[in-house]
């Protein structure tokens, strides 16, 4: 009885603390093995800093690198790249990549799987008498040829107290957080 | 008849000129001179072939050819010994002259360049200020050749790369001959202001994203993000609280150099002598 409550109160904490990770879903046919050179492309920033998309891109290639689940090409290769098509096809830097678009990309930048996203918020929030950041957005891995979904994850979160009175699991800024949220989402391989 | 005996004496005084011309020519060959440094000191992964190596040679008649004979002695390690160069010029006359040369070979270190970081933060200054504190802390390092920050800037402005951490495959080709570096340090100021702290008071906050790239594979071989806040280290009533963002840059930078000096590593060593 004593190891349940113990369990127990281990799981409440690891919900309250955001602990569980972020729920992604992953298609069912998909052979992850398959995607050994991806690329992450520019993230569409629908939150009030317009450089919110940079920031997050930056920080999750060095979680993807870190991690090592994938090749990760170059930022500035992948760019150079995205860039060209965009520029071929007639497609502004804010539009999102169709299927042509990604299969286009994939082909000259040697990558099966290319990275997607959007970011919904980033700013600092008050709450009491401190600043919090709070984040949101969305990543996809994308299959490159076909343009499927393989994998779409979306989070968020407040940086904030997770107990009251208690400063514990406080996160101050907006880098820390968004670091959090890229470990949070777990390998994918 | 005055004049066939001035015409004589003319000819007969020429073969006297002509004929002490050739004699003052052939006493006055230049001989040749060589110079070559006679001592150098060479990283084992650079070239020490001809062209690397300055030599002087002047004097001498006709061509002046120049050759060399290498005899290796060997040190105590495989990357690590002496080549004795002798040199040798000689000219269509016959003169010769010979110079000797020592070639000490010695472990290279990895030659790496801090590029200009991007920045993202809200302060203007951020990245330049850590892009400095790192190249001061790599230069300490024992391990590394760290290219110096002017010679980067004209490199990275005369590339025209506004963005290193942006660079394609080209770029990064290309500013790798330039500078003749191994490694590259790049990255991206996140976060560098002072935020207010209910307890703590006015804190500093220092957030970073750095890679260290092969430059001649292109590959990144090390990725860390750095985060740090002034009052992460107080442990109570305000002892340890850190206000100042330039020391608290630099002890990002310490810990990232010394990951980086573990990692860099140099390009071994092959041919060395040609």
């Amino acid at each position: 009885m004593a190891l349940l409550r113990v369990i127990l109160t281990f799981c409440t904490l690891a919900i309250a603390t955001g602990c569980g990770g972020p729920h992604a879903y992953l298609h069912p046919d998909a052979d992850l093995g398959f995607y050994r050179r991806v690329g992450v492309a520019q993230l569409q920033t629908l939150a009030d800093d317009p450089r919110a998309g940079q920031k997050i891109q930056r920080l999750l290639i060095t979680e993807l690198l870190k991690r090592g689940d994938f090749d990760v090409v170059v930022p500035g290769q992948f760019n150079k790249v995205e860039n060209g098509v965009r520029t071929e096809l007639a497609l502004s830097g804010d539009v999102a990549l169709d299927s042509t678009a990604l299969q286009k990309i994939g082909e000259k930048g040697g990558v099966q799987g290319i990275i997607l996203g959007v970011v919904r918020d980033y700013r600092m929030e008050r709450v009491g008498q401190e600043d919090f950041p709070m984040i949101s957005f969305s990543l996809q891995l994308v299959d490159a040829p076909s343009g499927r979904i393989v994998w779409d994850v979306s989070v968020g979160e407040r940086g904030g107290p997770k107990f009251p009175v208690l400063s514990i699991g406080e996160t101050h800024t907006l880098d820390e957080l968004t670091t959090k949220l890229c470990r949070a989402l777990g390998t994918l391989k | 008849m005055s004049g066939l005996l001035s015409r004589m004496m003319f000819l007969s005084l020429s073969v006297v000129v002509l004929a002490d011309l050739s004699d003052t020519r052939a006493q006055e060959i230049p001989p040749i001179v060589l110079q070559c440094t006679p001592r150098l000191v060479i990283p084992c992964n650079r070239s020490i072939d001809t062209a690397a190596i300055p030599i002087n040679n002047t004097g001498g008649c006709g061509e002046v050819g120049l050759s060399y004979v290498d005899s290796i002695i060997p040190g105590s390690a495989p990357n690590r010994f002496t080549v004795t160069r002798t040199w040798t010029a000689s000219d269509t006359c016959g003169q010769k002259q010979t110079c000797v040369q020592t070639i000490q070979i010695v472990p290279s270190k990895p030659r790496v360049a801090v590029l200009p970081l991007e920045n993202l933060a809200e302060s203007e200054d951020g990245a330049r200020v850590f892009a400095r504190l790192m190249q001061d802390q790599l230069v300490q390092s024992a391990n590394l050749d760290v290219i110096s920050a002017g010679e980067v800037e004209t490199a990275t402005l005369r590339a025209r790369i506004r963005l290193p951490v942006l660079m394609d495959n080209d770029q990064t080709r290309r500013l790798r001959q330039v500078l003749d570096a191994d490694y590259f340090v790049l990255g991206t100021i996140l976060a560098y202001q002072s935020i207010a702290d209910q307890y703590s008071g006015v804190v500093p906050v220092v957030g970073i994203t750095l890679q260290l790239r092969d430059a001649v594979s292109g590959v990144t071989v090390w990725s860390e993000t750095y985060h740090e806040i002034g009052n992460s280290g107080e442990w109570l009533f305000g002892l340890g609280v850190e206000h100042d963002i330039t020391k608290l840059a630099h002890s990002i930078a310490r810990r990232a150099v010394s990951r980086l000096q573990r990692i860099a590593k140099p390009l071994p060593c092959g041919q060395v002598v040609p």
